[in-house]
């Protein structure tokens, strides 16, 4: 276990350094112009461009400035130029906004994506599964930025049965927090309900012809007992580790575009304000920091994974 | 059933027919045929029809609309909506926005460019797959573990963070390398960005064909008959690889579209002049209290394509190697990691 801890931290680090060194080349090194020109944004002023230049010491060595970035990025020192505001401030403000789309929408899918797989695979070629699986494969095809408007359009300008984007805080009031958020969830859950209910589905079939299957069966346990104490048990190992990836892919995805139709004033917001503004800093600040939670979090589901799946841990070091 | 003897028949034949028969599939293709076709006739319906092009404001302009006047734009900046013939085919879905450009133009036009980069982009990723899932399976050794590791960096990012970032940084600063300078409004931008990205979904499993070909009695003969590593990849092994390629190339371009209507959508794709149905889509959602339909036409157009190629690249796979359970695992992996990371998750 401790060696495959330590082989997961080494590529963590692997992964994080290439996103950094990624993002420093894209930000200072390939533009064709000067990069505190880049970073200072379009139409600035020539002063602004000079004390830039100063401030990140574009003059230096490459290693050097490199250094200077890093600095810079886990200092909290990284502003915008326009207004000149700390980045860190803007994206701790919206970690509620944030974290409450997506953990929120994280429960309905798993709930509803687990539920319908399930019914999908114990009812398999019969019509319920047919229909579920259609219901999963028009899931899967309706991209956020069609079924956002969609849903807008319906309940909050036909229907006016929800208020129309914008995120109150919980603190403030719980009943408007949840009615702000009951869009945006269904938006960012569908997807993953149907990916999630066909991943499951199809676990479960491979699952249902195991000898142990067959062993519960003949002992005399019950249908429903085989079906949740072994299959749905065994089929689940996957699916957990596919939520922690889809969990951190979506807050750097998905979420970004929910947050900008629905208005809600996010961490994905910030990053799209500043795109439409071409102030670069915080694009840079977001990215850095949204790369390394995502991948900080996929190395700790691969962790707890191994740790609840022995094979795991086990067949790596014995293909290694 | 056809009583014909199926010896006879070379394996794309029956390939085919297995196709044709699936008749969701066949559907689909015509879909997405017909899309292409929609996009080609832009410029025939912008100056026969619309009289207009895709860039062309409107604002103060009034149309007759059997016999009566219509402001293009209302002096409150509400867009006309759709006309249909009422105009003679101008503004025949509308106009997109307080600048009065012809929508139905402008689908059409943003349609060829949302093509143009999911196709480029994934025809760059393919061959850039076949040659490191060549050289990595062929070579092994060293060469295999440098690929193999800089493939699991790519897929372990979350990549549309990472695209946007670079989107943006490019779009304001050019790119220049030296051999290679590319302005800040280019369309190879997302092009590149897109294909790199999204380079390990398709050239891990190629790899994994390529050592597995490799064990093979033939690739052994040739070798031993002194033929170069070159011709060993290239005219052994390739050949071998055609209907993984097919099946992941159609699938490639559904991923990548909705990767660049994605950029697009938040500024950081396919940049002005040019449009795509990503951005038409960031114009349509700022006026979707007064004309839902700017947002949701470009948004059934992607679903159109992506859903249409999604399901021929699920035929194809089906087609092409109905028993094979290394390929089927390698597109599930191949979805699971699309919804996980890539383009698919937008």
């Amino acid at each position: 276990m401790a060696r495959f801890i330590a082989r997961r931290l080494v590529g963590m680090v692997t992964v994080l350094f290439a996103v950094s060194v990624i993002v420093f080349f894209v930000f200072m090194v390939v533009p064709k112009q000067n990069p505190a020109q880049t970073l200072a944004g379009k139409n600035a002023t020539p002063l602004l461009v000079k004390s830039i230049e100063e401030e990140w010491g574009f003059d230096e060595s490459l290693p050097v400035q490199y250094g200077t970035m890093m600095k810079k990025v886990f200092t909290g020192d990284l502003t915008s130029y326009k207004p000149r505001l700390p980045v860190s401030d803007r994206i701790i403000e919206g970690i509620p906004a944030t974290f409450s789309l997506t953990i929120g929408a994280a429960i309905i899918w798993l709930f509803f994506g687990l539920l319908l797989g399930y019914l999908s695979a114990v009812r398999a070629g019969g019509w319920l599964d047919r229909f579920l699986t259609g219901v999963s494969i028009a899931g899967i095809s309706i991209p956020v930025f069609l079924l956002a408007p969609v849903l807008i359009y319906f309940f909050t300008n036909k229907l006016e049965i929800f208020p129309n984007g914008q995120y109150v805080p919980f603190e403030d009031d719980p009943v408007e927090w949840l009615k702000h958020l009951i869009l945006p969830w269904i938006t960012l859950a569908v997807l993953s309900i149907g990916f999630y209910s066909r991943v499951l589905r199809s676990n479960m079939l491979d699952v249902m012809n195991e000898d142990y299957v067959r062993t519960a069966r003949a002992k005399g346990l019950s249908e429903r007992q085989v079906m949740t104490r072994h299959v749905l048990r065994n089929s689940l190992i996957p699916v957990i580790t596919l939520f922690g990836l889809d969990f951190g892919a979506t807050i750097a995805g998905t979420a970004i575009i929910t947050e900008v139709i629905f208005s809600i004033d996010g961490i994905g917001n910030y990053a799209a304000e500043s795109v439409a503004k071409f102030e670069l800093p915080p694009i840079m600040g977001v990215a850095l920091y949204g790369a390394f939670f995502v991948v900080l979090l996929n190395t700790l589901v691969d962790v707890v994974y191994a740790y609840l799946d022995p094979r795991v841990r086990l067949g790596e070091s014995a293909s290694s | 059933m056809s009583t014909e003897p199926s010896a006879e028949r070379g394996p794309w034949s029956l390939a085919l027919r297995r196709f044709l028969r699936n008749r969701l599939a066949v559907a689909s293709l015509g879909v997405f045929l017909a899309i292409i076709v929609f996009v080609l006739a832009a410029p025939l319906w912008a100056d026969h029809v619309a009289h207009t092009g895709p860039n062309k404001e409107h604002t103060v302009e009034q149309i007759t609309v059997d016999g009566e006047q219509k402001d293009v734009v209302t002096p409150e900046g509400k867009p006309i909506g759709p006309q249909w013939f009422g105009a003679g085919g101008k503004f025949f879905l509308g106009a997109d926005s307080r600048l009065g450009r012809d929508e139905m133009v402008r689908l059409m036009y943003g349609g060829r460019t949302s093509l143009l980069v999911g196709i480029t982009a994934a025809l760059l990723a393919t061959i850039l797959a076949i040659v490191l899932g060549l050289l990595a399976g062929y070579f092994r050794g060293w060469v295999d573990s440098l690929i193999a590791r800089s493939l699991d960096v790519i897929w372990s990012l979350p990549v549309f963070l990472i695209g946007l970032a670079v989107g943006i940084a490019l779009a304001v600063g050019g790119l220049d390398l030296g051999f290679i300078e590319v302005s800040g409004g280019s369309l190879w931008i997302p092009i590149m960005i897109i294909s790199i990205f999204t380079v390990p979904y398709i050239a891990r499993p190629i790899r994994g064909e390529v050592l597995s070909f490799s064990e093979k009695e033939f690739v052994e003969a040739a070798i031993a008959q002194g033929a170069s590593p070159g011709r060993v990849m290239f005219t052994e092994i390739l050949p071998n690889l055609a209907s993984t390629v097919i099946v992941f190339f159609t699938l490639m371009i559904a991923n990548s579209m909705l990767f660049e209507a994605g950029l697009s959508f938040l500024g950081a794709g396919v940049q002005p002049p040019n449009s795509s149905w990503g951005t038409m889509i960031t114009v349509g959602v700022e006026l979707l209290r007064i004309q839902p339909l700017l947002a949701i036409l470009p948004g059934t157009m992607i679903m159109l394509t992506v859903l249409s190629l999604n399901i021929v690249g699920d035929a194809l796979r089906d087609a092409l190697d109905p028993r094979g359970k290394a390929r089927m695992d390698a597109a599930l992996q191949f979805e699971a990691q699309a919804g996980a990371g890539g383009g698919a998750t937008i």
